[in-house]
């Protein structure tokens, strides 16, 4: 029995020492991540949050691809051709698009996800003491809550009409973060268009006030003119447009028509989104350039998938000598044969979301229709444009003025909007068919039932 | 090598000298036993030829033991000069051991549901892995190997599919220790965590099934656990053991393309009706060097680029061991070396491994032991089933574009990119290193009370190194692209157990245990990546112009109590009950802990009176069980708010990226099985019968929420799900004299169904899958369009209109979305027999799966009356024509998706049966070997996956391909969908096992 006591005790003892050393061992901290309890709590945090959302706004999702390639793709008849494997892409250049279509869906998300995050910053500012540093961060996250909401109603809801009372049905307005589970909302229902570009315009007009001191108010400047076009207030844009071209350090770059593209934080980038070689949209399967662009490198390999390329139609539109098409327009040599725009052209490029050339087009049109010359007249402005493409001047009607529009900004994304706005037709739909419209995407109606579905689609 | 024969003996006393005979239990004599006394196993003889053995042994010489491989070590007391003994066949006694979580049982005294297989039932086949020896031999364990890539993990469910957003995969203890099973590869396709034990090592593999058998392992047991038992050293005679075999492998089956001829005329077909693209182009040639730039329209070739992905396949094996030992110490030392090719181009695994196991007693109360084993595995692996580099899909090229181009360089001018540039100017190998090691101490504090203590150690060590050159797709944008990724886990375990064995009174047997675990395991990786290369002679990141880099780093824990009790009253009535405490770091910070209990009984009826004389009924047994079971598989930090570092660029910032909820807690599934275990003619039929129900509650699912929140799920325990079943197998020994047969036959009904979601909001992805997940049906059941056929009027597609079936449109998106198929099996199981006569012995083993649909994600590509420039199915020749109006094949327009759109066209019954494994062996008689010293010499032919019936048309039913890289319930959800996916491989070889 002796024996049996020691060995007891010693049975014990060593039960016991695995038994105390074990405990703690459930406290884990994940090492890659931050809880949010402490992801907001100085003023650098918010400061690193905001630089969060320009990622969103960076990714294929939004201006890394779609909010540029979209607008073009939709309205690509005798312009953009679309011969890729991508069915989803190859459903919208033929509008034929379902409401599960991924690209469709992805877009809707993302933009979302970068309201949040603005709404997020928004909500944490009170740990800034500083004003100008709070008003700075609180003048971009404002501004990239406009552009997104802006970005969702021209893709997802009927066309905004200068005349009409836009009732129709445009997308959730959502200007309150969610933080925790407690605050996750089920039954968001769609604002009216009319509802959302006020919500935009007040966002913008917020944001270039708190912006006063920044630069990057032209941003917000530059944005806010692009509604009030879309919206048809043209005295209001054309006052803007005047106020970037006179006073931002941004101006035209008449030796170069590449450089915008290849230069990164170029003399006319008002608004560019970053991107390098380990922070990008894409290489192979997302990104401008890997959908654009059709060429071998120096070291033989194609670059981009050229998917994308401009139609011969669109291509003998322009003038002889036009360097928009000699010197923007190539030749495949690549993965594709065919003729490709040289505006998205590496993978690292940073995008240009605003550039100063929108601003002179936008003060020409606008003092032509009001019949103003603020700042220049619509003849001066035109034809700055067009000497520095190497063409002569002209009298410019407002044919004429839309024509140098849509090949100055060709394939940035506007297509569909202008045409939208001038009430022209796509190929043989109306500018206002239900069909130039994305539907809902199929996981937010089928999850809420309170957001309606758009005409035409289930 | 052999023990000197006892004929030495120690003049302590007088001796005297022991005769007889070992026979089997078939009256057969075994020769080679080893025969000693007890306590002194050098003073030891062996039987020889007939069975006979004489052994001097000393006059006080009391039990007399006799031990061999394959048979129960018997004990005999010496009672007279002539002893006889009769072997009792490990895998066929009545007294069969069965392993239970932390301890044995005997197979009579288990309530719960256990289902077993031995490494006889696995010898001699080509298997590459352990698990896939389970398919088709154990009831209610599904096994999908989900595709033919070497090295890839197999999908196992037991039971049924518990959970919808966490793993479903059982969980593996190997040795007592609960492995990492989880990949650590980057590929979507996972790793296979157990590759790494080569199949000869194994003993047995126990799957419990039940809440009975599995509570013990409490949170982590709902999925089903796994039990595997290496091979220990035996006292005895040492023996060696050598096998070989080499063999040859090919695809049992490909697809079945166009040729030249037939996709022109396709073709011209798709692109006439199509105006040429709208009028854009004035024939097919012009049409084809537009969007191709290339001009092989009018110069075709002829290529069979389908037969371009697969090769002959080669595998060779080797494997030695080595185990013997005394009383006191035992060993087994092994080594195997495995090479093997595959039928995919580039594929290969190789794998080299090492055991040793050692235990010994100190005293007669202490035993201690451990085990190690090493491997290495080097796999070639082939990109992703949805990867243009996928070799698979070169089955979508035409056959008209050549695959080599003038210069003999391979065609980089394909319409889609031709992955055989990927292998010729690259290279991609995983190089896993991986240890297991466990010790253990056990000691007999009293005869009835042992306490067992035991350390196990999980070393995992991945490295994947991948190189793409310029001409590559990937890598040519780029001037080139390196990536090496190194991951390990580190897998601390250990078991400290109290066991309490008694007999009270004669008829009261009580088998008490109680015990504390604790697992704690790091997970931690690192990726560098490179581009832009100098030549594609520079393939190592340390010389690329552009690198990036990134670390990982993540753990977990568990921290367990658990306690059982297993009473049996006069060998009939048996007790049994559990209770398992377990915390994780997993679980939300306000619900830490969860509690496990079960409860079974079981009845052994033919213990009974009125049943225990019986002839005919040698076991009659009745039992059931009820409890709780747990899945913890939910990720590591599910239940937190993270927030992730981004880079934008070049400024780093902070990115929402998870919402979380903080009551996030396990998985419940409730169990209840009942059975029915009945032996006839002392066990030459033995049949058992199951019934059982799972419930599982607190479904962790990644409820969706309206991407309006800026996140589109949270996780939440908030679902409910059942699995209701019926098990039955049936083995038989048909014939047991000269001429033996025996037949097993296991057949399992499940039936899958989710009762409660979130909101009642079915889960749908969408897109190119088809799998949903709503109330009231089983888990993963294809969803959208209903194919109606063709409109013989004009050769549109066709869709029905609504669930009625009875209107049809040509419109795609004005059809209503219904339910199309289920991907999950109504029935599955497998049917073997063994023969043997004289020597010669043929085991043939089948499977079959009955009810399960495939959906054919690829057939909008491949099958798509020449949608796009994709080389079609031969079935797509029966397109509509004006001259052939009645077809279910739609007209082909170029472009214009007519009837290509997922839909259920693409739909088909995947059942199957499958001559899984065939050996025919010769056993060279003893005779014949003695002289040359060798104690046994077999030869055998082996067949895997010989042959398959099916009414599938694509190149396996037995497909999965993964939804997703990282989203387990993607995976959970999406079954049964075929995109490019490889076929099995039939694999033949022959081989020999010689022991000394």
């Amino acid at each position: 029995m002796k024996n049996y006591n020691k060995i007891i005790i010693l049975a014990t003892a060593l039960l016991s020492i695995n038994f105390y050393s074990c405990k703690k061992q459930l406290e884990i901290e994940p090492k890659q991540s931050i809880s949010s309890d402490v992801a907001l709590s100085t003023p650098a945090d918010v400061q690193n949050a905001l630089i969060g959302a320009y990622t969103v706004l960076a990714t294929g999702d939004l201006y890394g691809t779609n909010l540029i390639f979209i607008p073009d793709l939709y309205a690509g008849d005798s312009y953009l051709n679309w011969t890729g494997s991508f069915s989803t892409y190859r459903d919208i250049s033929n509008k034929s698009i379902i409401s599960t279509n991924v690209d469709v869906t992805r877009t809707w998300v993302s933009a979302y996800k970068a309201i949040n995050v603005a709404n997020t910053v928004i909500s944490a500012l009170g740990v800034i003491k500083d004003a100008d540093t709070k008003n700075a961060v609180e003048g971009k996250a404002l501004f990239i809550r406009a552009i997104m909401h802006f970005e969702l109603v021209r893709l997802y809801a009927l066309p905004y009409d200068a005349a009409g009372t836009n009732n129709n049905l445009g997308v959730p307005i959502i200007t309150k973060a969610v933080l925790n589970a407690d605050d996750i909302n089920t039954t968001t229902s769609r604002n009216t268009v009319a509802e959302v570009y006020t919500a935009v315009e007040n966002d913008l007009k917020n944001s270039i006030t708190k912006l006063a001191a920044e630069d990057e108010k032209y941003a917000s400047m530059a944005f806010l003119a692009r509604v009030y076009l879309q919206e048809g207030k043209y005295a209001l844009a054309r006052d803007l447009a005047n106020d970037i071209i006179t006073n931002s350090p941004y101006s035209l770059i008449t030796a170069s028509l590449e450089a915008p593209f290849r230069t990164k934080n170029s003399d006319e980038g008002i608004f560019e989104i970053a991107q390098n070689e380990q922070s990008n949209a894409g290489t192979s399967n997302d990104g401008l350039a890997t959908f654009f662009a059709s060429y071998e490198n120096s070291t033989g390999g194609n670059v981009g998938r050229g998917d994308a390329n401009v139609n011969t139609t669109f291509y003998n539109s322009f003038e002889a000598g036009d360097k928009r098409a000699t010197e923007m327009i190539y030749t495949g040599t690549g993965a594709k044969n065919g003729l490709f725009t040289k505006k998205w052209y590496s993978y690292y490029d940073n995008i240009p979301v605003c550039r100063i050339t929108e601003q002179y087009l936008i003060r020409a049109e606008c003092n032509f229709r009001l019949g103003t010359a603020i700042g220049a007249t619509p003849a001066a402005d035109i034809n700055a444009l067009r000497n520095r493409a190497g063409l002569g001047n002209i009298t410019p009607t407002l044919a004429n003025i839309l024509s140098e529009r849509e090949k100055e900004l060709d394939y940035e994304g506007f297509r569909i909007h202008d045409y939208k706005r001038t009430k022209r037709n796509i190929g043989t739909l109306t500018y206002n068919d239900a069909k130039l419209v994305f539907p809902i995407p199929n996981r937010e109606t089928s999850i809420n039932k309170g957001l309606v579905q758009n005409p035409g689609y289930n | 090598m052999i023990l000197s024969f006892g004929l030495i003996s120690f003049a302590f006393a007088q001796s005297r000298v022991i005769s007889g005979k070992v026979t089997s239990s078939n009256a057969d004599p075994i020769p080679g036993v080893s025969v000693f006394v007890k306590g002194t196993p050098s003073n030891g003889t062996q039987s020889d030829a007939t069975g006979t053995f004489k052994l001097n042994v000393p006059e006080n010489a009391k039990v007399l033991v006799f031990s061999f491989i394959g048979y129960k070590t018997k004990e005999i007391p010496i009672t007279g000069s002539n002893i006889n003994a009769v072997l009792e066949d490990e895998a066929s006694s009545l007294n069969e051991i069965v392993v239970v979580g932390y301890g044995t049982q005997n197979r009579r005294d288990v309530t719960g549901s256990i289902a077993k297989i031995t490494a006889a039932d696995i010898k001699d086949v080509p298997i590459a892995t352990i698990e896939s020896s389970l398919q088709g031999k154990a009831s209610g364990v599904f096994i999908n190997s989900s595709s033919g890539k070497l090295g890839q993990a197999l999908q196992i469910r037991v039971r049924g599919i518990s959970s919808i957003s966490a793993s479903n995969q059982p969980l593996f203890v190997i040795d007592g220790v609960p492995i990492v099973s989880e990949a650590l590869g980057t590929f979507t396709e996972p790793d296979n965590p157990l590759a790494a034990i080569s199949p000869d090592d194994i003993e047995s593999l126990e799957v419990l099934k039940d809440a009975a058998s599995a509570a013990i392992y409490g949170a982590r047991g709902s999925n089903g656990v796994i039990l595997i038992t290496t091979k220990k050293g035996k006292a005895g005679r040492t023996n060696v053991n050598l096998s070989y075999y080499a063999g040859f492998s090919d695809p049992t089956r490909k697809g079945e393309f166009l040729n030249t001829q037939q996709y022109k005329q396709l073709m011209e077909e798709s692109f006439k009706n199509s105006d040429y693209d709208g009028g854009s182009y004035a024939n097919s040639s012009e049409l084809w060097e537009d969007y191709t730039g290339t001009t092989d329209w009018d110069n075709p070739a002829s290529s069979n680029w389908v037969d371009a992905a697969f090769r002959r396949g080669h595998t060779q094996q080797y494997n030695a061991s080595i185990n013997g030992g005394n009383e006191k110490t035992r060993f087994l030392i092994s080594g195997n070396y495995s090479n093997n090719d595959g039928i995919i181009v580039s594929n290969r695994y190789v794998r080299t491994g090492g055991r040793l196991s050692l235990d010994h007693s100190i005293s007669k109360i202490l035993d201690v032991g451990g085990a190690i084993n090493i491997s290495k595995v080097d796999n070639y692996r082939i990109p992703t089933d949805n990867a243009f580099s996928n070799p698979l899909q070169l089955n979508a090229l035409p056959p008209i574009q050549p695959i080599f181009d003038s210069s003999g360089e391979l065609n980089n001018n394909t319409v889609y990119y031709n992955s055989l540039i990927d292998i010729a100017n690259g290279s991609n190998l995983s190089t896993t290193y991986r240890t297991f090691a466990n010790a253990y101490a056990s000691l007999k504090i009293t005869p009835d009370l042992v306490l067992r203590s035991e350390y196990g150690f999980d070393f995992n060590n991945l490295e994947e190194e991948q190189f793409l050159g310029s001409k590559t797709q990937d890598g040519g944008g780029t001037s080139g692209y390196g990536e090496n990724f190194a991951a390990k886990s580190i897998n601390f375990n250990t078991n400290n157990t109290l066991t309490y064995t008694k007999v009270f009174a004669e008829k009261h047997s009580l088998n008490l245990l109680g015990g504390f675990t604790y697992q704690n395991t790091k997970y931690r990786s690192l990726t560098a990546t490179g581009t832009i290369f100098p030549s594609d002679s520079f393939t190592k990141i340390t010389s690329a112009a552009v690198t990036t880099g990134s670390s990982f780093e993540e753990a977990y824990s568990f921290v367990s109590y658990l306690a059982r009790a297993n009473y049996k009253y006069d060998e009939k009535y048996l007790l049994s009950a559990s209770i398992r405490t377990d915390g994780s770091s997993r679980f939300g910070v306000n619900k830490r802990y969860g509690t496990f209990p079960a409860a079974s009984v079981g009845w052994i009826v033919s213990e009974e009176n009125f049943l225990k004389e019986s002839n005919a009924v040698s076991l009659l047994k009745l039992r059931a069980s009820y409890g709780l079971t747990g899945n913890a598989e939910i990720g590591n930090f599910a239940w937190r708010t993270l927030y992730s570092g981004v880079n934008y660029a070049g400024t780093a910032g902070t990115l929402p990226s998870q919402l979380g909820d903080p009551n996030l807690t396990w998985e419940n599934t409730a169990n209840f099985n009942v059975g029915f275990d009945l032996g006839l003619f002392n066990d030459r039929v033995s049949f058992t019968a199951e019934y059982y129900k799972k419930k599982t509650t607190d479904l962790l699912l990644n409820a969706p929420i309206p991407a309006t929140n800026g996140f589109t799920t949270i996780y939440k325990n908030i679902g409910d799900m059942q699995n209701k079943g019926f098990e039955l197998s049936l083995n038989t020994k048909n014939f047991v004299g000269e001429f033996k047969w025996s037949t097993s036959f296991n057949i399992s009904f499940n039936k899958n169904k989710v009762l409660k979601l979130v909101d009642g909001q079915p889960i749908f992805t969408g897109g190119r899958f088809l799998g949903r997940v709503a109330e009231g049906e089983p888990l993963g059941y294809f969803w959208g369009k209903a194919y109606a056929g063709v409109d013989a009027s004009n050769g549109d597609a066709l869709y029905y209109v609504d669930a009625t079936r009875t209107a049809t449109t040509n419109s795609y998106s004005v059809a209503q979305d219904q339910k199309l198929g289920d991907p999950n099996p109504e029935f599955f199981g497998g049917l073997g027999n063994r023969f043997s006569y004289k020597n010669f012995d043929l085991d043939i083993q089948t499977q079959f799966v009955k009810g399960n649909d495939i959906y054919n994600m690829a057939g909008g590509f491949q099958s798509a009356n020449g949608d796009y420039f994709d080389n079609q199915t031969l079935d797509q020749m029966n397109y509509w024509t004006p001259n052939n109006r009645v077809t279910n094949i739609p007209q082909p327009r170029f472009g214009a998706s007519n009837g290509t759109r997922p839909s259920s066209r693409y739909i088909q019954d995947g059942s199957y049966f499958r001559i899984k494994s065939v050996v025919l062996g010769y056993n060279v008689p003893k005779t014949f070997l003695t002289k040359y010293k060798i104690e046994s010499l077999r030869l055998y032919a082996s067949a895997l996956n010989l042959f398959t019936i099916t009414g599938y048309n694509g190149y396996d039913p037995e497909v999965n391909t993964p939804a997703s890289a990282t989203n387990v319930q993607s995976n959970n959800i999406q079954l049964g969908h075929d995109f490019y996916t490889p076929p099995l491989a039939r694999t033949v070889t022959f081989g020999l096992n010689i022991g000394f």
